[in-house]
Protein backbone atom coordinates (compact mmCIF):
# COMPACT_ATOMS: atom_id res chain seq x y z
CA UNK A 1 0.00 0.00 0.00
CA UNK A 2 2.65 2.27 0.76
CA UNK A 3 4.75 1.35 -2.37
CA UNK A 4 1.71 2.10 -4.27
CA UNK A 5 1.02 5.43 -2.49
CA UNK A 6 4.69 6.47 -3.10
CA UNK A 7 4.59 5.59 -6.78
CA UNK A 8 1.52 7.67 -7.15
CA UNK A 9 3.47 10.69 -5.27
CA UNK A 10 6.55 10.70 -7.63
CA UNK A 11 4.33 9.81 -10.74
CA UNK A 12 2.23 12.79 -9.82
CA UNK A 13 5.25 15.25 -8.66
CA UNK A 14 7.09 14.52 -12.15
CA UNK A 15 3.90 15.19 -14.12
CA UNK A 16 3.60 18.57 -12.27
CA UNK A 17 7.40 19.48 -12.68
CA UNK A 18 7.16 18.40 -16.60
CA UNK A 19 4.46 20.73 -17.05
CA UNK A 20 6.12 23.83 -14.78
CA UNK A 21 9.02 22.96 -17.09
CA UNK A 22 7.24 22.92 -20.24
CA UNK A 23 5.06 25.66 -19.47
CA UNK A 24 8.28 27.82 -19.41
CA UNK A 25 10.04 26.32 -22.18
CA UNK A 26 7.44 26.78 -24.77
CA UNK A 27 5.28 30.00 -23.09
CA UNK A 28 3.47 31.22 -26.44
CA UNK A 29 3.93 35.15 -26.79
CA UNK A 30 1.64 35.35 -29.62
CA UNK A 31 -1.54 37.13 -30.17
CA UNK A 32 -4.54 34.68 -30.86
CA UNK A 33 -5.08 36.51 -33.82
CA UNK A 34 -3.66 36.55 -36.73
CA UNK A 35 -3.29 38.70 -40.91
CA UNK A 36 -6.42 36.75 -42.09
CA UNK A 37 -4.02 36.81 -45.99
CA UNK A 38 -1.28 34.77 -44.36
CA UNK A 39 2.07 36.49 -43.20
CA UNK A 40 3.53 37.51 -47.04
CA UNK A 41 1.62 41.07 -47.66
CA UNK A 42 2.44 44.17 -49.29
CA UNK A 43 3.71 47.57 -46.93
CA UNK A 44 3.15 51.21 -47.90
CA UNK A 45 4.34 54.25 -46.67
CA UNK A 46 2.50 57.47 -45.82
CA UNK A 47 4.20 60.56 -47.37
CA UNK A 48 4.89 61.57 -43.38
CA UNK A 49 7.72 58.28 -43.50
CA UNK A 50 9.68 59.86 -46.14
CA UNK A 51 9.21 63.72 -44.81
CA UNK A 52 10.52 62.50 -41.58
CA UNK A 53 13.57 60.29 -43.57
CA UNK A 54 11.77 57.27 -41.84
CA UNK A 55 11.93 54.79 -44.39
CA UNK A 56 15.10 53.27 -43.91
CA UNK A 57 13.75 52.31 -40.68
CA UNK A 58 11.06 50.80 -41.64
CA UNK A 59 12.97 48.95 -44.42
CA UNK A 60 15.27 47.56 -41.80
CA UNK A 61 12.11 46.76 -39.12
CA UNK A 62 10.32 44.56 -41.64
CA UNK A 63 13.57 42.82 -43.61
CA UNK A 64 14.35 41.54 -39.81
CA UNK A 65 11.37 39.69 -39.93
CA UNK A 66 12.70 37.66 -43.59
CA UNK A 67 14.43 34.47 -43.60
CA UNK A 68 12.99 33.30 -40.58
CA UNK A 69 9.87 31.09 -41.68
CA UNK A 70 9.25 29.77 -45.30
CA UNK A 71 5.54 31.04 -44.24
CA UNK A 72 6.98 34.80 -43.47
CA UNK A 73 7.49 37.39 -45.64
CA UNK A 74 9.19 39.02 -48.05
CA UNK A 75 6.89 42.33 -46.56
CA UNK A 76 7.13 43.93 -49.75
CA UNK A 77 7.31 47.83 -50.13
CA UNK A 78 4.89 49.05 -52.82
CA UNK A 79 3.95 52.78 -53.71
CA UNK A 80 0.42 51.93 -53.71
CA UNK A 81 -1.38 50.80 -50.90
CA UNK A 82 -3.58 48.32 -52.63
CA UNK A 83 -2.20 45.55 -54.12
CA UNK A 84 -4.59 43.05 -56.40
CA UNK A 85 -7.52 44.28 -54.64
CA UNK A 86 -5.79 43.43 -51.03
CA UNK A 87 -5.13 46.51 -48.54
CA UNK A 88 -1.57 46.60 -47.37
CA UNK A 89 0.05 47.50 -44.01
CA UNK A 90 -0.17 51.14 -43.58
CA UNK A 91 3.07 52.89 -42.22
CA UNK A 92 3.32 56.59 -40.60
CA UNK A 93 5.28 58.88 -38.49
CA UNK A 94 3.29 61.05 -35.93
CA UNK A 95 2.76 62.53 -32.80
CA UNK A 96 1.56 61.57 -29.58
CA UNK A 97 0.30 63.46 -26.44
CA UNK A 98 0.88 59.89 -23.99
CA UNK A 99 4.88 60.53 -22.73
CA UNK A 100 6.94 57.39 -23.25
CA UNK A 101 5.02 55.93 -26.05
CA UNK A 102 7.20 55.42 -29.22
CA UNK A 103 4.97 53.55 -31.42
CA UNK A 104 1.29 51.27 -31.94
CA UNK A 105 0.04 48.79 -33.89
CA UNK A 106 -3.85 49.11 -35.21
CA UNK A 107 -5.17 45.89 -36.47
CA UNK A 108 -8.25 45.93 -38.76
CA UNK A 109 -10.83 44.76 -41.13
CA UNK A 110 -11.41 45.88 -44.46
CA UNK A 111 -13.57 48.28 -44.12
CA UNK A 112 -11.94 50.09 -41.38
CA UNK A 113 -13.08 48.52 -38.24
CA UNK A 114 -10.31 48.24 -35.37
CA UNK A 115 -10.17 44.69 -33.85
CA UNK A 116 -8.80 43.21 -30.64
CA UNK A 117 -5.28 41.08 -31.86
CA UNK A 118 -5.43 39.05 -28.84
CA UNK A 119 -8.77 37.90 -29.89
CA UNK A 120 -9.69 38.33 -33.21
CA UNK A 121 -7.28 38.28 -37.25
CA UNK A 122 -7.37 41.27 -39.08
CA UNK A 123 -7.09 41.98 -42.85
CA UNK A 124 -4.66 44.92 -42.88
CA UNK A 125 -2.80 46.94 -40.07
CA UNK A 126 -1.28 50.34 -39.37
CA UNK A 127 1.82 51.09 -37.78
CA UNK A 128 2.77 54.45 -35.99
CA UNK A 129 6.07 56.06 -35.29
CA UNK A 130 5.82 58.40 -32.72
CA UNK A 131 8.80 60.90 -33.57
CA UNK A 132 8.18 63.60 -30.93
CA UNK A 133 8.74 60.98 -28.04
CA UNK A 134 11.77 59.04 -30.11
CA UNK A 135 13.28 63.07 -29.77
CA UNK A 136 12.04 63.48 -26.59
CA UNK A 137 13.51 60.43 -24.83
CA UNK A 138 16.68 60.72 -27.70
CA UNK A 139 16.27 57.17 -28.85
CA UNK A 140 19.15 56.01 -30.84
CA UNK A 141 18.90 55.01 -35.01
CA UNK A 142 19.86 51.46 -33.78
CA UNK A 143 16.85 51.86 -30.54
CA UNK A 144 14.29 52.91 -33.35
CA UNK A 145 14.93 50.35 -36.03
CA UNK A 146 15.27 47.68 -33.35
CA UNK A 147 12.26 49.11 -30.32
CA UNK A 148 10.24 50.82 -33.01
CA UNK A 149 9.83 49.71 -36.81
CA UNK A 150 10.85 45.92 -36.06
CA UNK A 151 8.87 45.78 -32.56
CA UNK A 152 5.99 47.03 -34.10
CA UNK A 153 6.23 45.30 -37.55
CA UNK A 154 6.55 42.30 -35.12
CA UNK A 155 3.25 43.16 -33.48
CA UNK A 156 1.42 43.06 -37.07
CA UNK A 157 3.30 39.00 -37.62
CA UNK A 158 1.47 38.63 -34.77
CA UNK A 159 3.81 38.32 -31.86
CA UNK A 160 2.65 39.74 -28.76
CA UNK A 161 5.27 41.02 -25.69
CA UNK A 162 7.47 38.82 -24.62
CA UNK A 163 7.50 38.53 -20.64
CA UNK A 164 9.68 34.80 -20.69
CA UNK A 165 12.87 34.18 -19.22
CA UNK A 166 14.02 33.19 -22.76
CA UNK A 167 13.81 36.60 -23.66
CA UNK A 168 14.95 38.14 -20.32
CA UNK A 169 14.23 41.57 -21.64
CA UNK A 170 16.81 41.05 -24.37
CA UNK A 171 14.52 40.38 -27.55
CA UNK A 172 12.94 42.22 -29.97
CA UNK A 173 9.41 41.79 -28.67
CA UNK A 174 9.94 42.77 -24.84
CA UNK A 175 8.40 45.66 -23.45
CA UNK A 176 10.27 46.19 -20.77
CA UNK A 177 13.59 47.59 -21.87
CA UNK A 178 14.99 49.43 -25.12
CA UNK A 179 16.75 47.25 -27.70
CA UNK A 180 18.92 47.92 -30.53
CA UNK A 181 19.04 44.46 -31.90
CA UNK A 182 18.08 42.09 -34.87
CA UNK A 183 15.17 39.38 -33.55
CA UNK A 184 17.31 37.21 -31.78
CA UNK A 185 16.79 33.39 -31.08
CA UNK A 186 13.47 33.78 -29.36
CA UNK A 187 11.37 36.26 -31.62
CA UNK A 188 12.88 33.62 -34.32
CA UNK A 189 11.08 30.45 -31.78
CA UNK A 190 8.16 32.43 -31.11
CA UNK A 191 7.87 33.43 -35.12
CA UNK A 192 7.73 29.76 -35.95
CA UNK A 193 5.38 28.88 -33.21
CA UNK A 194 2.76 31.27 -34.66
CA UNK A 195 3.88 30.78 -38.79
CA UNK A 196 5.46 27.44 -39.03
CA UNK A 197 8.79 26.94 -40.48
CA UNK B 1 -72.49 60.30 -23.92
CA UNK B 2 -69.67 61.62 -26.36
CA UNK B 3 -68.08 63.58 -23.44
CA UNK B 4 -67.45 59.96 -21.73
CA UNK B 5 -65.92 58.61 -25.17
CA UNK B 6 -63.52 61.50 -25.48
CA UNK B 7 -62.53 61.11 -22.24
CA UNK B 8 -61.76 57.14 -22.75
CA UNK B 9 -59.83 57.92 -25.44
CA UNK B 10 -57.87 60.75 -23.77
CA UNK B 11 -56.68 57.93 -20.92
CA UNK B 12 -55.92 55.39 -23.56
CA UNK B 13 -54.08 57.44 -25.36
CA UNK B 14 -51.84 58.55 -22.53
CA UNK B 15 -51.40 55.19 -21.16
CA UNK B 16 -50.46 54.26 -24.60
CA UNK B 17 -47.68 57.42 -24.86
CA UNK B 18 -46.69 56.52 -21.10
CA UNK B 19 -45.80 53.17 -21.86
CA UNK B 20 -44.33 53.96 -24.75
CA UNK B 21 -42.16 56.75 -23.02
CA UNK B 22 -41.16 54.42 -20.85
CA UNK B 23 -39.82 51.69 -22.96
CA UNK B 24 -37.88 53.92 -24.75
CA UNK B 25 -36.26 55.43 -21.28
CA UNK B 26 -35.97 51.40 -20.70
CA UNK B 27 -33.82 51.03 -23.64
CA UNK B 28 -32.14 54.02 -23.74
CA UNK B 29 -30.75 53.19 -20.06
CA UNK B 30 -29.70 49.87 -21.06
CA UNK B 31 -27.88 51.55 -24.26
CA UNK B 32 -25.82 53.84 -22.20
CA UNK B 33 -25.41 51.41 -19.46
CA UNK B 34 -23.96 48.29 -22.08
CA UNK B 35 -20.71 47.23 -21.23
CA UNK B 36 -18.18 48.71 -23.98
CA UNK B 37 -16.36 46.27 -25.90
CA UNK B 38 -12.34 46.93 -25.05
CA UNK B 39 -9.90 47.13 -27.99
CA UNK B 40 -6.16 46.51 -26.84
CA UNK B 41 -3.43 47.97 -29.25
CA UNK B 42 -0.21 46.34 -28.68
CA UNK B 43 2.29 49.17 -28.39
CA UNK B 44 5.86 50.04 -27.89
CA UNK B 45 6.92 52.27 -24.86
CA UNK B 46 9.64 53.75 -22.32
CA UNK B 47 9.26 51.17 -19.71
CA UNK B 48 10.61 51.39 -15.61
CA UNK B 49 11.10 48.17 -13.77
CA UNK B 50 11.33 49.57 -10.11
CA UNK B 51 9.70 52.79 -7.69
CA UNK B 52 13.28 54.69 -8.01
CA UNK B 53 13.48 54.43 -11.54
CA UNK B 54 9.98 55.64 -11.84
CA UNK B 55 10.42 58.23 -9.21
CA UNK B 56 13.41 59.34 -10.24
CA UNK B 57 11.58 60.04 -14.50
CA UNK B 58 8.38 61.33 -13.45
CA UNK B 59 8.08 64.87 -13.07
CA UNK B 60 4.63 64.39 -11.26
CA UNK B 61 3.62 62.23 -8.56
CA UNK B 62 0.83 62.92 -7.30
CA UNK B 63 -2.02 61.00 -4.22
CA UNK B 64 -5.46 61.60 -5.12
CA UNK B 65 -8.45 60.36 -6.93
CA UNK B 66 -10.50 60.78 -10.50
CA UNK B 67 -13.35 63.50 -10.26
CA UNK B 68 -15.24 61.88 -12.96
CA UNK B 69 -16.95 58.33 -14.00
CA UNK B 70 -14.30 57.19 -16.70
CA UNK B 71 -17.50 57.43 -19.55
CA UNK B 72 -18.32 61.29 -18.53
CA UNK B 73 -14.32 62.15 -19.00
CA UNK B 74 -13.51 63.87 -22.45
CA UNK B 75 -12.43 61.40 -24.82
CA UNK B 76 -9.68 62.09 -27.49
CA UNK B 77 -9.00 61.10 -30.85
CA UNK B 78 -7.01 62.39 -33.48
CA UNK B 79 -7.38 61.33 -37.23
CA UNK B 80 -4.65 61.47 -40.22
CA UNK B 81 -5.78 63.00 -43.08
CA UNK B 82 -6.77 59.60 -44.73
CA UNK B 83 -8.56 58.81 -41.74
CA UNK B 84 -6.38 56.54 -39.65
CA UNK B 85 -6.17 56.44 -36.23
CA UNK B 86 -2.94 58.77 -35.34
CA UNK B 87 -3.42 59.15 -31.70
CA UNK B 88 -5.79 58.70 -28.76
CA UNK B 89 -6.30 59.63 -24.78
CA UNK B 90 -8.55 60.45 -22.22
CA UNK B 91 -8.57 64.02 -20.27
CA UNK B 92 -8.85 62.90 -16.62
CA UNK B 93 -9.52 65.67 -13.94
CA UNK B 94 -7.92 64.46 -10.80
CA UNK B 95 -9.02 65.77 -7.01
CA UNK B 96 -5.28 66.40 -5.99
CA UNK B 97 -5.02 65.14 -2.23
CA UNK B 98 -1.10 65.50 -2.05
CA UNK B 99 1.49 66.31 -4.39
CA UNK B 100 4.72 63.43 -3.31
CA UNK B 101 6.41 65.37 -6.63
CA UNK B 102 6.21 68.79 -7.83
CA UNK B 103 8.23 70.46 -10.67
CA UNK B 104 9.19 74.15 -9.33
CA UNK B 105 7.00 75.40 -12.72
CA UNK B 106 4.10 73.50 -13.63
CA UNK B 107 2.34 73.85 -17.14
CA UNK B 108 -0.40 76.31 -16.78
CA UNK B 109 -3.95 75.13 -17.27
CA UNK B 110 -3.31 72.13 -15.96
CA UNK B 111 -3.92 72.67 -12.31
CA UNK B 112 -6.91 74.58 -11.18
CA UNK B 113 -7.49 74.64 -7.29
CA UNK B 114 -7.31 71.20 -6.14
CA UNK B 115 -7.72 69.44 -9.14
CA UNK B 116 -4.87 68.86 -11.97
CA UNK B 117 -6.02 67.52 -15.72
CA UNK B 118 -3.90 64.99 -17.40
CA UNK B 119 -3.69 62.37 -20.12
CA UNK B 120 -4.26 58.77 -19.64
CA UNK B 121 -3.45 56.23 -23.27
CA UNK B 122 -7.33 55.02 -23.51
CA UNK B 123 -9.82 56.28 -25.01
CA UNK B 124 -13.86 55.79 -26.19
CA UNK B 125 -13.94 56.04 -30.15
CA UNK B 126 -16.94 55.53 -32.80
CA UNK B 127 -15.62 52.21 -34.30
CA UNK B 128 -16.88 52.25 -37.34
CA UNK B 129 -20.75 52.72 -35.87
CA UNK B 130 -19.95 51.03 -32.34
CA UNK B 131 -18.83 52.99 -29.44
CA UNK B 132 -15.34 51.27 -28.00
CA UNK B 133 -12.90 50.88 -25.37
CA UNK B 134 -9.47 51.51 -27.01
CA UNK B 135 -6.28 51.13 -24.88
CA UNK B 136 -2.53 50.93 -25.82
CA UNK B 137 -0.79 47.83 -24.10
CA UNK B 138 -3.83 47.04 -21.75
CA UNK B 139 -3.68 50.47 -19.91
CA UNK B 140 -6.73 50.11 -17.53
CA UNK B 141 -8.47 53.64 -16.31
CA UNK B 142 -8.25 55.10 -13.07
CA UNK B 143 -11.65 54.33 -12.02
CA UNK B 144 -13.89 56.66 -10.39
CA UNK B 145 -13.96 56.58 -6.63
CA UNK B 146 -10.85 54.40 -5.81
CA UNK B 147 -7.44 56.20 -4.68
CA UNK B 148 -4.14 56.23 -6.86
CA UNK B 149 -0.66 57.13 -6.64
CA UNK B 150 -0.31 58.40 -10.24
CA UNK B 151 3.26 58.68 -11.66
CA UNK B 152 3.00 61.92 -14.99
CA UNK B 153 5.77 63.31 -16.99
CA UNK B 154 5.84 66.11 -19.28
CA UNK B 155 4.88 64.95 -22.72
CA UNK B 156 6.24 67.98 -24.51
CA UNK B 157 3.48 69.22 -25.43
CA UNK B 158 1.74 71.27 -22.73
CA UNK B 159 0.35 68.73 -20.62
CA UNK B 160 1.15 65.67 -18.63
CA UNK B 161 0.19 62.29 -18.76
CA UNK B 162 0.46 58.47 -17.24
CA UNK B 163 4.00 57.45 -17.45
CA UNK B 164 4.76 52.72 -17.71
CA UNK B 165 1.44 52.14 -18.68
CA UNK B 166 -0.31 50.18 -15.75
CA UNK B 167 2.92 50.43 -13.85
CA UNK B 168 2.53 54.04 -13.63
CA UNK B 169 -0.66 54.32 -11.48
CA UNK B 170 -1.56 51.89 -8.38
CA UNK B 171 -4.60 51.85 -6.40
CA UNK B 172 -4.46 52.13 -2.70
CA UNK B 173 -7.24 50.08 -1.91
CA UNK B 174 -6.23 46.84 -4.02
CA UNK B 175 -3.62 45.46 -6.16
CA UNK B 176 -5.56 45.75 -9.64
CA UNK B 177 -4.53 42.70 -11.89
CA UNK B 178 -5.28 43.68 -15.37
CA UNK B 179 -7.51 41.89 -17.21
CA UNK B 180 -6.61 42.51 -20.57
CA UNK B 181 -5.08 40.12 -22.35
CA UNK B 182 -1.54 41.70 -22.73
CA UNK B 183 -1.37 42.05 -18.95
CA UNK B 184 -3.04 38.87 -19.20
CA UNK B 185 0.25 37.38 -18.70
CA UNK B 186 1.38 36.24 -14.93
CA UNK B 187 4.75 37.89 -15.42
CA UNK B 188 3.46 41.36 -16.22
CA UNK B 189 1.06 41.02 -12.95
CA UNK B 190 4.10 40.19 -10.65
CA UNK B 191 6.05 42.97 -11.95
CA UNK B 192 3.22 45.55 -11.61
CA UNK B 193 2.56 43.87 -7.50
CA UNK B 194 6.07 43.98 -7.10
CA UNK B 195 6.63 48.32 -8.16
CA UNK B 196 3.16 48.53 -6.18
CA UNK B 197 4.81 47.67 -3.46
CA UNK B 198 7.66 49.50 -3.32
CA UNK B 199 5.66 52.33 -4.36
CA UNK B 200 3.64 52.21 -0.92
CA UNK B 201 6.62 51.42 1.41
CA UNK B 202 7.73 54.78 0.19
CA UNK B 203 5.56 56.72 0.09
CA UNK B 204 2.23 55.31 2.01
CA UNK B 205 3.87 53.42 4.84
CA UNK B 206 7.20 54.85 5.83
Amino acid sequence: MKKKQKIFISFFSLLALFILISSTIFADYTFLGKRNSGAKFYVWYDTSVFNNSYEGYFNTGKNNWNNISSKVGPLTYNQNSEVNGKKSDRYYVGSTTNSGVLGYFNPMLNNGTSVNPFESSWDYGSIYAYKNQIDLYGLTSAQITSSVATHEVGHSLSLSHNFGSACNNNCVMTANALTSIAPNTEDKTQLKNKWGN
Amino acid sequence: MKTQIGSKMKYTVSAIVLILACIFIFFLIKLNNQELKVINFPASYISYDSESDLSKSADIIVLGTPAEEFQSRKHQEVRHEDGSLADFYTLTDFKIEKFLKKPEIVHPNTINDDTITFTEPISIIDNNGERAIISLDGYQELEYGENYIVFLKDNGMGNYSVINMNEGKFNLQKDEISQLSSHGDKEASDRHSQIRREVLKRYINN
